[in-house]
């Protein structure tokens, strides 16, 4: 195209050449603008009108007013399962910031084969829920290896290992550290139990496939930072463990509020191991918001209430805003200490 | 920063040259042992899942489990191939894996053939382009519409809306060139071509789709490869034209879209669930690709990602090419794309992972087993054959082998990814 004269050429849009910049630019943005306008502006303002509503997909939606909100405090299921998400966000998101952190840190030391560690650790990562979900199914059977390691590590200590049922037992943490003592806690007090065993098992098979990533972040970030502030504080006589706390760790904040922050969307919103391993159950102890929005919404029990579902998914937003602003005033605030 | 592979090389030294020798000796054997126990206990459920693949079904749930199997039943990985879950294939939903992948070409030889031609005063004349574009981009609306219509019985909203999609995808297709390209001849052309080629690819693979029979295993690692490379290619498409705009052109509101975008991230994707469910039902796309290739054709995470790599390129290029008396659409795919290549393969392999192992968004939206992806697939599978534990063990290692291998060869660039988010984020 020829060209020179193309800036001075009148344009059928305009002779403008601003002008004409804009247009262009909203033309490059317009299938973004597309896609966000429909399935992100226009479906959330839907949700909101749907959770006002009586709708089962099949009939109109029927005004309803404030009835699936006001419902929230006689919705045991819906505590329920707010009660084991919180567990399950606060346990996983503190176990798959530290190890990742630390992971990162022994990483981080010039050595050999660092690729290779790399490479090997974040291989978890890069494959699906459902792949991980299945192997650690069997890995959880009764016959299987998790059985088969406590009782090897119980032999040694000379005692004997009771097989645990890991994905079908309704157990709590508190329940099993205060039974021997003689503490009963009644059902009706179910939030005192703690999280279940089975609970723990989907925690615990969360925090293996997260930490590598978080790590990969932590590493990333770890390599921003000026080496010259390790050198000065070795001059001062800083030991290993002062450099960490005294510059690493401030020095991480941005990235370990992001971690935080994406964990506890990621933890707010589990959905796939629960439907994949447990449905909810036992004794809806691995019951989750998103499980039960799935399964009253589209009606996998009965028929489907979406206007339920969509006002139970609206506070759960609400709760995971809520969770992200408190964290990031928390660990801002500390930023300005240093 | 930008995303550049020297950056991981470089070491910062966190030991410092003080203290006695043998005791730095000393603690780097330690950190060797514990990277070496951590890396072993995560390949360990790998590995052992791998070996459990060639167990038969009794040893699988024995107790105490074994490591290795007994004997090696190879036998057990052709036997998941060749089952089906009952029923017989249907042709249900073929027509939209033809028509996306015709979109798919539509729009790579768009791109290809649009701006091939440098040369002025050729071709048609200016004035009757703008209404042939519409005309052909409507025509292969109209297209579509017919041919659901006649080849698949579908219905009204199915068509309409699949037809819309299309046509505006074009559209926007054609205002872009046309923004920037004051010759409309070329734009006439290529846009001719393009849907021509697109249409054959569409009808080609649609017989493909159809005539592909034998076990369902392989359909569903047939659908879950193509509707990832498909999505992914798109993605790439779309968030870098967006990336262009962000990065480098000036409009009025683009700090507020941008602010938007950012904080749209955030929005949690339950809270948007159920409202989702019923927009895809009411457009008649339940059991079909559109309903996860249309829907994801863009992300903000592409955007913003493909955005800081740009604003941290040097403009030098495009001014010389400005001065050249390029387009913007020149600029775009001349100096833009090339420069952006490695942001570009990053961004590819996260979303082609992201729709490989995608689980809820696949479960909502395919119902019949011909559309199933592998995720979907396996749980049903699971749930069947759950007495044959070995067999699902297979199922998931045949999901797991490609993003494994495709991990493998291009990790360095899963890890740019990844870290790059956390950098700047």
């Amino acid at each position: 195209m020829a060209a020179s004269s193309a800036g001075k050429k009148r344009s059928i849009w305009g002779n403008s050449r601003a002008r004409r910049e804009a247009l262009t630019a909203y033309m490059f943005l317009s299938p973004y603008l597309l896609v966000t306008l429909v399935f992100t502006i226009g479906v959330f303002a839907f949700a909101i009108y749907i959770s006002f509503t009586d709708y089962n997909l099949f009939t109109t939606p029927e005004w309803a007013g404030v009835k699936h909100y006001r419902a929230v405090l006689e919705d045991e299921k819906f505590h329920r399962s707010l009660v084991n998400t919180l567990y399950y966000a606060l346990i996983v998101v503190t176990f798959q910031t530290t190890l990742a952190l630390l992971l990162a840190v022994i990483l981080n030391a010039p050595m050999r084969a660092k690729q290779t560690f790399r490479t090997v650790f974040y291989a978890p990562s890069v494959t699906s829920s459902v792949v991980i979900s299945f192997i650690f199914l069997w890995l959880y059977l009764k016959t299987g290896y998790i059985n088969h390691l406590f009782t090897q590590v119980w032999e040694i200590f000379g005692a004997d290992w009771q097989q645990i049922n890991w994905l079908n037992d309704p157990r709590g943490l508190f329940q099993l550290i205060l039974g021997p003592f003689g503490v009963e806690i009644p059902s009706s007090q179910w939030y005192f139990r703690g999280p279940s065993i089975t609970w723990m098992a989907i925690m615990f098979q969360n925090i293996f496939t997260t930490v590598p990533t978080f790590m990969i972040m932590f590493l990333a970030a770890l390599q921003e930072i000026p080496p010259t502030l390790y050198e000065a504080a070795s001059i001062d006589g800083a030991n290993g463990r002062q450099r960490f706390f005294n510059i690493t760790v401030p020095m991480l904040r941005p990235v370990i509020l992001l971690i935080v922050v994406l964990g506890t969307i990621g933890t707010w919103q589990v959905f796939d191991q629960v439907k994949l391993l447990t449905a909810g159950g036992p004794l809806n102890t691995t019951l989750t918001p998103v499980y039960l929005i799935y399964s009253e919404g589209l009606g996998i029990s009965g028929p489907p209430r979406m206007g339920y579902a969509a006002s139970r998914a609206i506070i759960l937003g609400v709760i995971i805003f809520i969770f992200t602003i408190i964290q990031r005033r928390f660990i801002e605030r500390g930023t300005e200490q240093y | 920063m930008a995303v550049s592979p020297a950056k991981s090389e470089s070491l910062p030294p966190t030991t410092t040259k003080q203290g006695p020798l043998i005791r730095k000796r000393i603690v780097l054997i330690v950190r060797y042992l514990l990277l070496i126990l951590v890396g072993l206990a995560v390949l360990m459920p790998f590995i052992l899942a791998f070996l459990g693949t060639f167990k038969t079904g009794a040893e699988i749930i024995a107790f105490p489990p074994t490591f290795f199997p007994e004997e090696w039943n190879v036998a057990n990985w052709p036997e998941l191939f060749n089952t089906d879950l009952g029923g017989a294939p249907r042709m249900e939903g073929s027509t939209s894996i033809g028509l996306i992948v015709g979109l798919f070409a539509f729009y790579i030889t768009f791109l290809l053939t649009a701006m091939t031609s440098q040369q002025k005063d050729q071709g048609l004349p200016r004035k009757i382009g703008l209404p042939v574009c519409l005309l052909l981009v409507f025509a292969a609306g109209l297209g579509v519409y017919f041919y659901l219509g006649y080849a698949f019985e579908a219905s009204l909203v199915l068509r309409v809306s699949t037809s819309l999609a299309i046509v505006l995808l074009m559209l926007i297709a054609l205002g872009i060139i046309a923004m920037s390209e004051p010759e409309w001849s070329r734009v006439v052309l290529s846009m001719a071509g393009s849907i021509l080629i697109a249409g054959l690819v569409t009808l080609l693979f649609n017989q493909l789709a159809i005539s592909a029979g034998g076990g369902r295993f392989m359909r569903w690692f047939f659908n879950t490869a193509l509707l990832s490379v498909v999505r992914a290619f798109l993605v790439l498409i779309f968030s870098s034209m967006a990336a262009y705009a962000f990065a480098r052109l000036r409009f009025p509101g683009r700090n507020f879209i941008f602010g938007f975008m950012l904080a749209s991230m955030m929005l949690p994707g339950a809270v948007t669930l159920i409202p989702s469910y019923v927009l895809i039902a009411k457009l008649g796309w339940i059991n079909k690709f559109y309903s996860l290739v249309f829907p994801g054709i863009v992300t903000a995470f592409g955007i913003f990602l493909l955005t800081q790599f740009l604003k941290a390129v040097p403009k030098d290029l495009e001014e010389a090419a400005t001065m050249d008396g390029a387009s913007y659409f020149q600029i775009y795919k001349d100096v833009i794309l090339p420069l952006a290549r490695p942001a570009l393969l990053t961004l590819f392999i996260l979303q082609f992972q992201a729709m490989w192992n995608d689980y809820l968004s696949p479960l909502l939206y395919l119902n019949t087993p011909d559309m199933w992806v592998l995720n979907v697939a396996l749980e049903v599978f699971k749930q069947q054959y759950s007495a044959k534990m070995n067999l699902v063990l297979v199922g998931a290692m045949v999901n797991a082998i490609p993003v494994l291998i495709l991990f493998f060869f291009f990790s360095k660039y899963y890890i740019e990814g990844v870290s790059y988010a956390g950098v700047k984020g």
